[in-house]
């Protein structure tokens, strides 16, 4: 495969543990013979933030197919040990976080707030605890959060964007869902943040023993999607992204108004790459054509192409070894990243998305020019 | 003595690891693989006050062992657990 570090037998490997661990059943024991090379195995799968996937569905195979050196796989046993450990630190942290953020609207998104839709909620690997909120939530959850971090980033003030840490848990507020591919899309996404948080029926998931607030289904939906999509055509993206997508669409199909949907997505022009994320979550990962709301056979062509991108660049592009440009001064920074972004990032996938890759081009170009002539 | 709170037994790749839920971070010094033997005690003597004759008792109930033997045998396990700071 282009681009990819690993053999094709190791990528056969991971993808078959990852749908075992995903979807139940045992892998394809053919497929792991006395020549597997588990160490590939794990490191693809550390790439792709999936070890503990993976790990489960090693657990499903007969003895006869797992090494005769057990240390082998020492690796997957000690990332799902950490792992547990970590979602149960984080797990009893967000209900005291969420007490002390009461009456600012906040509700959680992404990463935690998508373990419990797993088969092993534990075994999703965990990241920071990202919160949105809407304009005066914002300042007053700062208020309150603030003065107790142990850690306190730089405020990103145009889009509403706060990290801060406790200890080591990194906590991000946002205000905005700014996705630096097109203002145009920005502003109608803020629209449709604006109606999730009028609605006045609340959705909650359980974490830690409580009812933590969180989107729509609706709204979540198109909301994951949305954040994959921003690191496919930047940062990078990893299978992990996909599958909390697909996870979320699999155990909430029944509650997300498809109508109301559909009409998301047509009105922000993203159904086409909806479809083509759709089926290759079907033909990859396993997931039934039922999981995915909208799913159509037509736009399966492009897997392959997905496929090896996010194996060439791992999760948030950890394989790509980009350079740090923080030292740079800020205007060299901005025009670095401006021609990083507009340049590289949005034209890489024109052979898979020519359309969507013009479009969030000139997205993008707009943006860099209006950062730039802020800086200046 | 007994199984001390929060240590729990899980099977990962098909490998019985007992280790502190949790804790930040794992330590990884104080990570303990059983063989089938032990994590099957290991289970049965959560939650229980237990000695050597408890755990050779379980042993004769389920495997073809003598009580001399699995006295023995549960004296060496103890001392381990012991060491790895799993009981109290």
């Amino acid at each position: 495969m282009a681009g990819c570090r690993y053999s094709g037998i190791t990528v056969e490997r991971l993808l078959e543990l990852v749908r075992s661990g995903l979807h139940g059943g045992a892998p394809n024991p053919s497929l792991f013979t006395e020549d597997t090379d588990w160490e590939s195995l794990y490191r693809l799968a550390h790439d792709q933030t999936v070890v503990c996937l993976a790990s489960e569905g090693i657990d499903r195979l007969p003895s006869s197919s797992l090494p005769k050196d057990e240390t082998r796989l020492d690796p997957f046993v000690g990332d799902t040990l950490m792992t547990a450990s970590r979602n149960s630190l984080l797990n009893s942290f967000i209900p005291k976080l969420f007490h002390r953020l009461e009456g600012t609207g906040a509700v959680l998104v992404k990463g935690q707030s998508l373990a419990p839709f797993y088969p092993s909620p534990m075994k999703r690997q965990p990241g920071d605890i990202d919160i949105l909120l809407m304009d005066e939530g914002y300042q007053e959850a700062k208020k309150l959060l603030l003065p107790k971090a142990s850690k306190v980033e730089e405020e990103v003030v145009e889009i509403l964007h706060q990290g801060l840490f406790y200890g080591s848990v990194e906590v991000e507020l946002h205000g905005r869902i700014s996705t630096g591919m097109s203002r145009k899309l920005d502003k109608k996404l803020l629209t449709i943040q604006k109606r999730m948080f009028s609605r006045p029926e609340r959705t909650f998931v359980e974490i830690g023993g409580e009812d933590i607030p969180v989107p729509d289904q609706n709204f979540n939906a198109l909301y994951i999607f949305i954040h994959f999509l921003q690191h496919y055509w930047s940062s990078g993206l990893g299978l992990r992204q996909i599958v909390d997508w697909a996870v979320f669409l699999r155990k909430n199909n029944n509650l997300i108004d498809l109508q109301a949907l559909r009409s998301d997505l047509e009105d922000l022009s993203l159904m086409r790459l909806w479809r083509s994320f759709g089926c290759f979550a079907v033909e990859y990962l396993g997931f039934s054509k039922r999981d995915i709301p909208f799913y159509d056979g037509r736009y399966s062509g492009k897997g392959e192409k997905i496929l090896s991108y996010l194996l060439s660049v791992g999760n948030f592009g950890k394989l790509e070894g980009r350079k740090d440009n923080s030292d740079m001064p800020v205007l060299l920074r901005k025009m670095d990243s401006f021609r990083r972004k507009v340049a590289g990032d949005r034209l890489r996938h024109f052979g898979t998305f020519p359309g969507e890759s013009l479009r969030f081009f000139f997205g993008a170009f707009g943006y860099g020019i209006k950062r730039l002539t802020d800086t200046i | 003595m007994k199984i001390k709170e929060g240590f729990i037994l899980r099977t990962i790749c098909g490998q019985s690891v007992v280790s502190a839920e949790g804790s930040a971070n794992v330590n990884f010094s104080k990570l303990v693989s059983l063989n089938e033997t032990a994590a099957y005690l290991f289970e049965n003597l959560v939650g229980k006050e237990f000695d050597a004759s408890v755990m050779a008792d379980l042993l004769t109930e389920s495997y073809e062992v003598d009580r001399e033997t699995a006295l023995a045998d549960s004296e060496k396990l103890i001392e381990q657990w012991q060491g790895a700071g799993i009981v109290e």
